[in-house]
């Protein structure tokens, strides 16, 4: 058949220039690795603390400091650096991204403290950063917690002297106590939050799919879906070419029908894309563990749907394109917005709802979120029917637009 | 001068070329206003604020307990928070009312729902982010003494954000309402211990004096931690600010690299078009065209970046830093986008070649040096990812402009400037020596 | 300074093994058009390129109006403009843009120069046209801009090379006009052409080369007389050329009988005696002729007699 002729004619000349692997097949595993590592892949770190790193210098000496210290310790979310004793080091760290935050006890704390004045500790946080405010919410939280068991001690002492169990002389010590008592109370409120997600369980109770602090869950289709624009430059480029050179008039000169000349070259496309969008599903699953193959048939329509859009793209671009050089920005410049645009960078959850509604007008947002119903939610065939529907419109849309501004001549 | 004849020519040609303006001015501006909305710009009452998602919240309030009828919860809130809250008959229906009060509906948007299960199903089938169930001995677990209770948060696992800002609610909620718990419960068992006898009195005495402290602190609070700017942090901008900030300066690194190399591609155009060999013909030598370009790309370098600082400046209000390092800094990314451009023109054979270097050299090694701005430069970026951006060019060039937008002083770029400088002689000099050799 | 605006001297060129230009030596008169004549491939380009200080002779030199281009090559590119064989102009700038670079780069400033981009403008018939972009030109307008942007500093030599290759008549027509007067103007012309006709036309004085060589050289009138009193006769017959070409070539007065194409061409010292020969001979062998032509001796014919070969395209 002369379609598969002619799209044979192209995946020779894609395979040919080797720029192909490197937007193909490079460029998105190393930027998969890149962002994955940036946004701590690796689920959350193996070897290292996930937590945000906090400068602490205590200047105070005593017991509410240490106590301090050990509803710091508590938390999840924060942990601290104690090897600084510069307050301007741990400035300089702050503003250099080092800590999330520092925090200083100044001298006389443990005292005023106790004494019922209120004495602010000193917070370094730049509150034009996301980890540096969420630093700030924790400290804030477990100096509100010191706080109430110093009132915790306060009363119990006022209480103890008051009935007569202690006498003015054992004051200090029935606050040191009861102070200790209430931080270790602290350690295990009577009401406490557990977080579960959804879907992450099957029906024997094993985890199918992974946690969305796999970093790599979100690169991984994110940089399939941006690479996989970045990967028609050549088609396209090719396409170009055979319009400039000659060979798109000669082909209109034997009987080959226009439409089928399309087709033809719409097919190498998708075959390059589909093949391109596997390989990186392999190497998700087999290098990254992201359980694509989950479920097989749920990732084989979603890819054979994304290959579809993005093949129609490229037969769109090298449609419009006039020149090599247009072909490339006819590229760049749709991978930039629709992969920035359709959540590809970053998690569209960040966004506004307003930004929200116009990304999934973009293919790129069903895209993603087909692949995260499989990878992340465990999600099956049932889920990415919509996505895979969404996929297949914008399909028929490019090539539309693509057969309707084709210039033969 | 010819060098400069040479010069405006090439600058009057890139400026007619629509990659030329695409390139340098329109996919700036264009993902930099992207982002502005990413980040809820155009929504935000306040340009200041960091206008976060809204996370659609579902409430299952199964508490079965019931709050004794003098229960004062005064206690556990400012004053202004308890005038706000209608009357309650359980802990529940209290936690409840305050999720869903004026103060949090930027943040959430709750609906209650009768059942657990019904929630839960919700959240899977992706019509709500968290589910929030509240037990049936919510009200018990303040009220007895050996009761615990366990709020369950039930999310989407796509999200982070969004169910994370619902949990530091809730375990800000819960701390303030356990506080008094703990107290009266730490104070009777130190009492007991100590051989008092414990009444009832006795008990609803230590909770009155709870609730004295709690209201003189509750009219102290912010007290309790004095936030301190790094020295030197744009404070100006706020958050969202600083993002764009960031966003706009490595993109404005990022195409800076691609001018720098489209401009000195115009020796190979000329080349292939034979008026290089006519402007051999007349009396020019090689050097003066080569300089002429370079010279070109200076300038054009020049009025892109001054472009696209002064369109963040007006229209986001982006503080850039002081007029000294700012300078430095972008001149430091003209100066190493010149030499960049430079090496891979004299490295590429003829045009067709751009796309390799456009799509592929450029983009990659463009994305790695702007990897501290995709993580947000911020503490949870990994020292290995700022080591990385540094095996690039461009990694040095969006640190300067970060140390700048950061505060830092001149002193505080020179090492960087310093490192760049190595880049700059190093590709110049095999640029220029590969170009002349060629042309000779 | 000599009276001549160019004195080429034994100028080689090699490529390696192979020889370009092999030993090429010959004076050009100021105020004249001096043509290079000679088919595809015969050098002509080569020792343009080295006149005009875009390649460095192997051996040999010359002289630009006594600068020599091996030596002070500056001072020889600013005394000629050189008009290349391609169109060398940038497409996304206008006509007059064009031109107003490229005086500047034979060093033209000011009030200077805008008169001579308003002078060449007219002179080439585009001053209404001068601020359309030269992309958007026809294939002769560009021609013209081409022809044009060499002319800007007055040189006091104008060298074409082959400026007249696949254009319409019109336009070709509308160059040599130009170039004559150009040279009326007292500029000195070198030209190079494969086209007889052309170097018949223009030319004071013309070189004839071949691989490399210069096999003839002086006026058209010198150079005719090379063959003396030979006449061409170009012939067409019914049936493969070899079939009558011996016998020919033994008829008494006939020299150099060549084919092309099935078109035999031969010299003949007085064609009224040759041509019934011609005929008896081809009936002996019974082939019929199908047309004759007789042309009087021209640079057509001096070619033929010196290489065996027709000037063809």
């Amino acid at each position: 058949m002369r379609v598969v002729d002619l799209a044979i004619k192209d995946l020779r000349q894609i395979l040919r220039e080797r720029q192909s692997a490197f937007f193909l097949l490079i460029m998105p595993v190393v930027f998969t690795l890149l962002f994955g590592f940036a946004f701590g892949g690796f689920g959350g770190g193996d070897d290292e603390d996930p937590r945000l790193p906090v400068g602490f210098l205590n200047q105070d000496a005593g017991t509410v400091s240490e106590d301090l210290v050990t509803l710091l310790a508590q938390s999840d979310v924060i942990r601290l650096v104690t090897d600084t004793m510069d307050v301007a080091d741990l400035e300089t760290q702050v503003k250099d991204g080092v800590t999330a935050a520092a925090v200083i006890v100044p001298a006389g704390y443990g005292q005023h403290m106790t004494a019922g004045e209120l004495v602010p500790l000193t917070v370094i946080v730049d509150s034009g950063n996301a980890s540096g405010i969420t630093a700030q919410e924790e400290v804030t939280a477990a100096v509100t917690r010191l706080l109430s068991a110093l009132q915790t001690a306060q009363v119990g002492m006022e209480t103890a002297v008051s009935q007569n169990v202690i006498s003015e002389s054992d004051k200090p010590a029935y606050f040191e106590t009861t102070l200790a008592r209430a931080i270790t109370a602290w350690a295990a409120p009577p009401i406490q939050v557990a977080v579960s997600q959804s879907g992450a369980v099957d029906e024997s109770g094993t985890e199918t799919a992974v946690s969305s602090d796999n970093a790599f869950a979100h690169s991984s289709p994110g940089m399939m879906a941006q690479f996989a624009i970045a990967g028609l430059i050549t088609a396209a480029q090719i396409l170009v070419l055979e319009r400039k050179s000659g060979s798109l008039r000669r082909l209109l000169t034997t009987d080959m029908s226009r439409g089928s000349i399309l087709l033809g070259h719409y097919l190498a496309m998708f075959v390059t894309i589909l093949a391109q969008l596997f390989i990186l599903i392999l190497f998700g699953q087999l290098f990254l563990k992201l359980p694509y193959f989950q479920e097989p048939a749920a990732t084989l329509l979603l890819t054979v749907a994304s290959a579809l859009f993005a093949a129609s793209l490229g037969l769109l671009i090298g449609a419009l394109a006039q020149s090599e050089e247009q072909a490339i920005i006819f590229s760049l410049v749709p991978m930039f917005v629709l992969a920035g645009l359709g959540g590809a960078w970053v998690p569209l959850e960040f966004t506004p709802e307003g930004f929200q509604r116009i990304a999934f007008f973009t293919p790129i947002a069903w895209m993603m979120d087909g692949f995260k119903d499989i990878i992340v939610r465990g999600l099956g065939l049932e889920a990415v029917l919509l996505a895979t529907a969404v996929l297949i419109i914008y399909a028929i849309i490019f090539w539309g637009l693509a057969a309707w501004r084709f210039r033969f001549e | 001068m010819k060098l400069f004849d040479i010069a405006f020519k090439d600058m009057r040609q890139s400026l007619r070329s629509l990659s030329g303006i695409m390139f340098m001015f329109v996919v700036p501006v264009l993902v930099t206003v992207l982002f502005y909305f990413m980040f809820g710009g155009a929504s935000a009452d306040d340009e200041d604020s960091f206008a976060l998602p809204r996370t659609d919240v579902l409430l299952v309030n199964l508490d079965a307990g019931t709050l004794p009828e003098n229960a004062d919860l005064s206690s556990e809130f400012s004053a202004g928070q308890s005038a706000a809250l209608g009357s309650v008959t359980s802990m529940g229906e209290l936690l409840a009312q305050i999720l869903q009060q004026d103060a949090f509906a930027d943040l959430l948007a709750v609906r209650e729902v009768d059942d657990a299960t019904a929630a839960r199903t919700a959240v899977d089938n992706q019509e709500a982010s968290v589910a929030i169930i509240i037990p049936s001995n919510f009200t018990d677990a303040l009220l007895i003494t050996q009761e615990t209770a366990v709020i369950e948060l039930y999310q989407d696992p796509t999200l982070t954000i969004g169910p994370a800002i619902v949990e530091s609610l809730i375990k800000q909620f819960a701390d303030s309402f356990v506080s008094t718990k703990i107290g009266t419960g730490v104070v009777i068992e130190q009492l007991v211990k100590s051989g008092a006898a414990i009444n009832g009195a006795l008990v609803e005495e230590i909770v009155r004096k709870f609730t004295a402290v709690a209201m003189e602190s509750a009219q102290t609070t912010g007290a309790l931690i004095n936030v301190q700017p790094p020295p030197g942090a744009n404070s100006e901008a706020g958050l969202i600010g600083e993002i764009l900030g960031q966003i706009l300066g490595g993109m404005m690194t990022f195409f800076a690299f691609f001018t720098g190399s489209a401009i000195l591609q115009s020796i190979l155009i000329e080349e292939e078009q034979g008026t290089l060999a006519r402007l051999f013909t007349t009396p020019t030598q090689i050097r003066t065209i080569i300089g002429g370009k370079v010279t070109a790309t200076f300038l054009m370098l020049f009025v892109q970046v001054t472009t696209l600082l002064l369109f963040g400046r007006l229209v986001f209000k982006i503080n850039w830093g002081t007029a000294l390092p700012i300078i430095l800094a972008v001149g430091g990314i003209i100066v190493m986008s010149v030499a960049t451009g430079l090496l891979l023109v004299s490295l590429m054979k003829n045009t067709r070649q751009a796309g390799v270097v456009y799509g592929g050299v450029l983009t990659l090694t463009g994305m790695i040096g702007m990897i501290t701005i995709f993580t947000g430069g911020g503490a949870n970026t990994s020292p290995m990812v700022r080591t990385v951006s540094l095996f690039v060019p461009q990694g040095w060039a969006v640190r300067g402009l970060q140390t700048a937008m950061n505060g830092g002083t001149a002193a505080d770029i020179l090492p960087t400037l310093a490192g760049l400088l190595v880049w700059v002689v190093i590709f110049a000099a095999i640029g220029q020596y590969r170009l002349q050799r060629r042309f000779a | 300074m000599g009276e001549y605006a160019v004195e080429v001297h034994d100028l080689h060129k090699d490529f390696g093994e192979v020889y370009a230009v092999k030993g090429v030596s010959f004076n050009v008169q100021r105020g004249e058009i001096f043509s290079l004549l000679g088919p595809n491939g015969a050098g002509k380009s080569t020792t343009i390129s080295m006149l005009a200080c875009l390649q460095r002779p192997s051996q040999g030199d010359a002289l630009v109006m006594g600068h020599s281009v091996t030596a002070v090559p500056q001072q020889a590119k600013a005394a000629l403009g050189i008009v290349p064989q391609e169109i060398a102009l940038y497409d996304d700038l206008s006509a007059r843009e064009n031109l107003d670079f490229w005086g500047k780069m034979y060093g033209l400033r000011g009030a200077a120069l805008q008169k001579q981009v308003d002078d060449v403008l007219e002179l080439i018939g585009l001053t209404d046209r001068q601020k359309g972009r030269i992309g958007k030109f026809s294939g002769g307008m560009k021609r013209r801009v081409n022809i044009g942007a060499a002319l800007l500093h007055k040189p006091d030599i104008i060298i074409m090379d082959e400026p007249t290759v696949g254009i319409d008549p019109q336009s070709r027509r509308h160059i040599l006009d130009g170039v004559k007067a150009l040279n009326q103007q007292g500029m000195t012309v070198l030209y190079t052409t494969h086209y007889m006709e052309e170097a018949q036309e223009l030319s004071d004085h013309i070189a004839i080369m071949d691989q490399g060589e210069i096999i003839a050289l002086g006026t058209h009138g010198e150079l005719v007389r090379i063959v003396g009193e030979q006449d061409r006769i170009d012939l067409r017959i019914n049936a493969p050329s070899e079939l009558v070409m011996a016998h020919w070539q033994e008829v008494p007065g006939v020299s150099q009988v060549t084919a092309d194409d099935g078109l035999i061409s031969l010299l003949a010292d007085d064609s009224n005696v040759v041509l019934p020969r011609l005929f008896e001979v081809a009936t002996a062998v019974n082939v019929r002729i199908t047309s004759v032509e007789i042309q009087e001796p021209n640079l057509e014919t001096v070619f033929l007699h010196l290489t065996g070969r027709a000037l063809r395209d």
